[in-house]
């Protein structure tokens, strides 16, 4: 089975208040080809609450992420990872 | 993508974040000074003409958020202003202001002739005009400002779709029309007319519409005396405010992180209210009166105050489930403060002009207050909830909650109709005045779809309406949740 790209989603208070849940409803709305490929789990903080809201995607960690640019890093990312995942 | 927060809420957050950590570190005046600059770093801002503007709009935010309008600070300091907003208690006056730094004046005119016109020679929009209000002038149409009457016909007329409708959307929200231009074209509100729904407060993209917050004396509460710390009433409307990682027993967690002594679930109050509410409804329909309206929602009771006087006396003698549950608090919990956590503005109002709850935050200013008090709710441990409200109490936060607690109760010839959105409310209460409601009791909510789309909720309603009635439908669960 092909490995999948694990996005944490922080699910702390801070990032919930700068806007969380919008990264979490544009995962869900990824197109299906990627959406297929990303695995969404949470953590409860990522340690870098003045700069969210935050993302760790395979260990990297991501600040005020925009959700609209979010497939487009997704997609850069699973192309640079590629046979890495 | 639809966004649901904007760079303009995300800057109130933390303005409001900011302020709260100060106020509950005990350095309130000593700091408030230096928020606006601080909260304007580096020159940056995204949404005005430049930082000083940032500032002094930031400024007029704070000192709505210590409970004044800008106007009642005079161009005092901030400090002067925390001062009097911790002399004074939670805050009075109307709950609804405008930020006049803010108001952008948007253009008062309804119908606006765009650069795509292009003279051409039908001139369609001349045609159809029935009060001669197009002007060609200069090789384009103008329409005549002083004989349009906006209705648009004009603008459908156009086969270059040249000539466009513009409502200011505050004004647009607004169903009672209760804001109109000032004479400086700033949005001014009419009390007479505003139900303090709070849809203007959205609807303004220059963020120039605010609401008063009891944020420095809840913060006092919280750090102060052990005798005086508040009780935390919740709506029913917060399950899954703090995100879906976050349960509610990890909520009422971290509410006692933060200081509260005790968590109640004003679904508990919606219990009191649906018994008497049954009661009150047996009694007076049909006998007494054809009809009857719910009160929990203290922005239709405006609506119905202000806009259908005539109609006051149909509405439910039963206090609202917060106040029921406030009256029962106070029996329990002499002497503490008691505050009221949901997604309403119109709460503000209610609760001060009761005296029955001490101060209201909305779920916004209460992620504000834990993120100020460094408190992360995703990291708490779950714990139970006291008073275990019965399922339908829980879902009293969704439209059509109420009417279908008391058919449970009613049953027979009990018949509802429900009113989602003030808009919708309108429209019935005038059915209701001509006497064709059709129907022995009318639900009404100010915002459509219910409170978990109020304007003071942390995620979008769709999102967290399913939340709490998947919460209010399997009690079991929650029942689990042990400390």
């Amino acid at each position: 089975m092909e490995k999948k790209l694990v996005v944490e989603v922080c699910a702390g208070t801070t990032c919930h208040l700068m806007g969380a849940s919008d990264l979490l409803l544009a995962l869900k709305r990824l197109e299906p080809g990627l959406r297929e490929r990303v695995r969404i789990s949470f953590c409860a903080c990522l340690g870098e609450c003045s700069h969210g809201p935050n993302l760790r995607v395979s260990g990297n960690l991501y600040h005020r992420v925009d959700p609209e640019l979010l497939p487009l890093l997704l997609t850069r990312l699973l192309d640079e990872l590629g046979d890495e995942l | 993508m639809k966004r649901y927060i904007t760079e303009i809420t995300r800057l109130k957050r933390r303005a409001y974040a900011e302020l709260a950590r100060i106020a509950l570190a005990g350095r309130l005046t000593e700091e408030i000074d230096y928020l606006p600059q601080r909260l304007v770093k580096d020159g940056i801002t995204i949404s005005r003409c430049c930082e000083h503007k940032e500032r002094a709009v930031i400024t007029d935010r704070l000192r709505l958020a210590l409970g004044f309008a800008p106007e009642e600070c005079g161009g005092e300091r901030l400090s002067h202003t925390a001062r009097r907003a911790l002399a004074k208690g939670t805050p009075a006056g109307p709950v609804i202001e405008v930020l006049g730094s803010a108001c952008d004046r948007c253009p008062i005119d309804k119908i606006v002739v765009t650069n795509a016109c292009r003279n051409c020679s039908a001139h369609h929009c001349r045609a159809v005009c029935p009060r001669e209000a197009i002007d060609i002038i200069a090789g384009r149409a103008y329409v005549n400002q002083e004989r349009c009457v906006a209705c648009g016909q004009c603008a459908g007329a156009c086969p270059f779709g040249a000539i466009i409708p513009v409502e200011r959307p505050c004004e647009a929200a607004c169903a009672v029309k209760a804001i109109t231009p000032d004479v400086n074209q700033r949005a001014s509100i009419n009390r007479d007319k505003c139900t303090n729904c709070g849809a203007c407060v959205g609807a303004c993209p220059f963020g120039a519409i605010g609401d008063r917050t009891a944020l420095v004396q809840v913060a006092g509460w919280l750090t102060g005396e052990a005798d005086k710390r508040p009780v935390a009433m919740l709506a029913p409307s917060f399950v899954g405010q703090l995100g879906p990682e976050v349960s509610p027993g990890q909520l009422a967690q971290a509410l006692i992180a933060l200081g509260f002594v005790a968590v109640s679930e004003v679904a508990a109050g919606a219990d009191l209210v649906a018994a008497h509410e049954a009661e009150e409804y047996a009694r007076r329909v049909p006998q007494e009166t054809p009809f009857m309206t719910s009160s929990c929602c203290p922005a239709f009771v405006h609506l119905v105050k202000k806009h259908f006087p005539r109609l006051e006396v149909h509405l439910s003698r039963t206090l609202s489930p917060a106040l029921a549950l406030a009256a029962e608090l106070r029996q329990v919990q002499p002497g503490r403060p008691l505050v009221f956590i949901g997604p309403c503005l119109a709460k503000k109002g209610e609760a001060a002009a009761s005296g029955l709850v001490d101060a209201v935050l909305t779920f916004e200013e209460l992620g504000a207050l834990l993120v100020g008090g460094g408190i992360n709710a995703a990291a708490q441990a779950k714990v139970a909830l006291g008073n275990e409200p019965s399922p339908e109490a829980r879902g009293f936060g969704v439209s059509g909650g109420v009417a279908r607690t008391l058919a449970e109760r009613l049953g027979g010839s009990y018949t509802a109709a429900c009113a989602s959105g003030l808009a919708d409310c309108q429209k019935k209460l005038r059915l209701a005045a001509a006497g064709r409601l059709g129907a022995g009791f009318l639900e009404g909510m100010a915002c459509a779809g219910g409170c978990c789309f109020g304007p003071g909720v942390l995620v979008p309603g769709e999102v967290s309406g399913p939340a709490m009635e998947n919460f209010a439908g399997i009690p079991s669960v929650h029942r689990g949740e042990t400390a």
